[in-house]
């Protein structure tokens, strides 16, 4: 299974360490994804989770490890892989004296997007966000930052989908919106992964799970393989034990 | 044709953020003016050849109203970290600053369209004489500050004391841009001919300008990962 894993990885992270000064965040982490599969890294604060998602999206060199797209280098690649990657983190990216219909529209025309307004119109549409789109991000929500920020990532269509901790600010029907875009991406074939702490969330819309502590990953599986109340046993016995 | 298009995408970007807030170019205006009013009624009172200093008067005022808006142009990237997303995006990093040094120079030169008029006039300089050299002279020193500035706030704005930190830094790597602009701006002053008396001065700052503008492309990818 793992050969076969392998095999038909896209999205390949091999012995990944990173260390910040003396400090080891990750140490050999090793991970694999594939088209059409949607890996949910659970964890708690500190863990590694943030480290790991933005190396695997090239803003961060690791200290030792590969990380290849397509059987590439994805720092050898330059743009050809930032293109298709889409990344969401705890900080939203925007430009808070811009209004958020400038903001799509600016990283948009940087992507090369053709049609820009027909796709942030789609998008905001879709995020229940349309209203506000020309209003300045200074007076959005943390909730609508959040949602804006969900589409600036998703705005050029990317092949390779990264979210750490996308439930941040968003209330419940913000959750289903992006739940239910993230199970439409996934059967396109897209690559999906997203890290929580929020078992419950998380392993709903998971089809594959992993636990990181101190840098390491300390368990995986398929999805099927493994009941809600299993994982909440097995995270809470692992990170027990790994915090005293 | 796509480095051209980023390039205008983002320096479109930088002019309709600074005219949503004014931030930096407002800041940067009062104050240039303040200190060229201030210093026209004040000198001439004490010294009777005010029009000595007047180079060395305008350029002081140039490079400190710079430093204002280049403290501010990567506080804004760093706001909510935007800067990453833009690194995330397919433009070339050398790209990115050429974008922000450009910006930059749009700015310093909006600048100089007002303070240098408002200072010549009060200093009685014949204006229809002197614009025509100062203007090749104040796009070369402007184009040095710019290209340094960007860089080197790049480098601070990470740092907990940015504010302090970029004159500090960036004050001794300017000093040839300084002289050879105060040199050629005193030429100007004095009526005489730069083409016969500051031709090594301007090939000096065209040189200085190229030279930071390729250092600071080939290495800002670098400087990103920091930030």
């Amino acid at each position: 299974m793992r050969l076969k894993r392998a095999l038909m990885a896209t999205l390949k992270a091999e012995k990944i360490k990173k260390y910040f000064g003396q400090r080891k965040v990750l140490s050999n982490v090793n991970l694999q994804l594939e088209n059409g599969e949607l890996y949910v890294l659970f964890g708690p604060n500190g863990s590694g989770k943030t480290t790991f998602t933005l190396i695997i999206s090239s803003l961060l060199k690791p200290t030792e490890g590969l990380v290849t797209f397509e059987n590439k280098d994805i720092y050898k690649q330059d743009a050809s892989y930032r293109k298709k990657v889409g990344l969401l983190t705890h900080s939203t990216f925007l430009y808070e004296n811009l209004t958020g219909f400038e903001n799509l529209k600016f990283y948009g025309a940087l992507y090369g997007i053709l049609d820009i307004k027909r796709r942030i119109d789609e998008l905001s549409l879709l995020f229940e966000i349309e209203t506000r789109m020309n209003e300045s991000v200074r007076n959005f929500s943390r909730g609508m930052k959040q949602r804006l920020s969900i589409i600036r990532t998703l705005i050029h269509n990317p092949e390779v989908i990264l979210m750490d901790e996308p439930y941040t600010g968003l209330d419940e029907i913000g959750v289903q919106i992006l739940e239910g875009q993230l199970s439409n991406y996934r059967k396109s074939g897209k690559v999906i992964f997203m890290t929580t702490h929020n078992l419950l969330r998380g392993y709903g819309i998971a089809t594959r799970i992993g636990i990181l502590s101190r840098g390491r990953i300390l368990f995986e599986s398929d999805k099927k393989k493994i009941e809600r109340n299993e994982l909440n046993e097995i995270y809470r016995r692992l990170i027990r034990n790994e915090t005293f | 044709m796509k480095p051209f298009k980023d390039l205008f995408i983002l320096i479109k970007k930088d002019i309709l953020n600074e005219l949503k807030t004014g931030g930096a170019l407002i800041s940067m205006l009062i104050f240039s003016l303040l200190v060229v009013v201030i210093f026209s009624f004040t000198l001439e009172l004490i010294l009777p050849k005010v029009k000595l200093l007047g180079a060395v008067l305008i350029w002081m005022t140039i490079i400190f109203a710079s430093v204002i808006g280049l403290n501010y142009s990567f506080s804004v990237e760093k706001e909510n970290a935007a800067i990453k997303a833009v690194m995330l995006t397919p433009v070339d990093r050398g790209v990115i600053y050429m974008g922000k040094m450009l910006s930059n120079l749009i700015f310093i030169l909006i600048i100089e369209l007002f303070t240098v008029p408002v200072f010549l006039l009060f200093s009685n300089y014949p204006l229809m004489k002197v614009i025509p050299p100062l203007t090749i002279i104040l796009m070369l020193g402007t184009a040095g500050i710019s290209s340094v500035g960007t860089i080197l706030s790049a480098i601070s704005t990470s740092t907990k004391r940015r504010d302090i930190l970029l004159p500090i830094i960036l004050f001794p790597i300017i000093i040839p841009v300084l002289i050879g602009s105060i040199r050629c701006t005193e030429i100007i002053f004095l009526g005489r001919s730069l083409r016969e008396e500051a031709g090594n001065w301007i090939a000096m700052l065209g040189a200085y300008d190229i030279l930071f503008i390729v250092v600071s492309f080939l290495i800002f990818e670098f400087v990103l990962e920091e930030l």
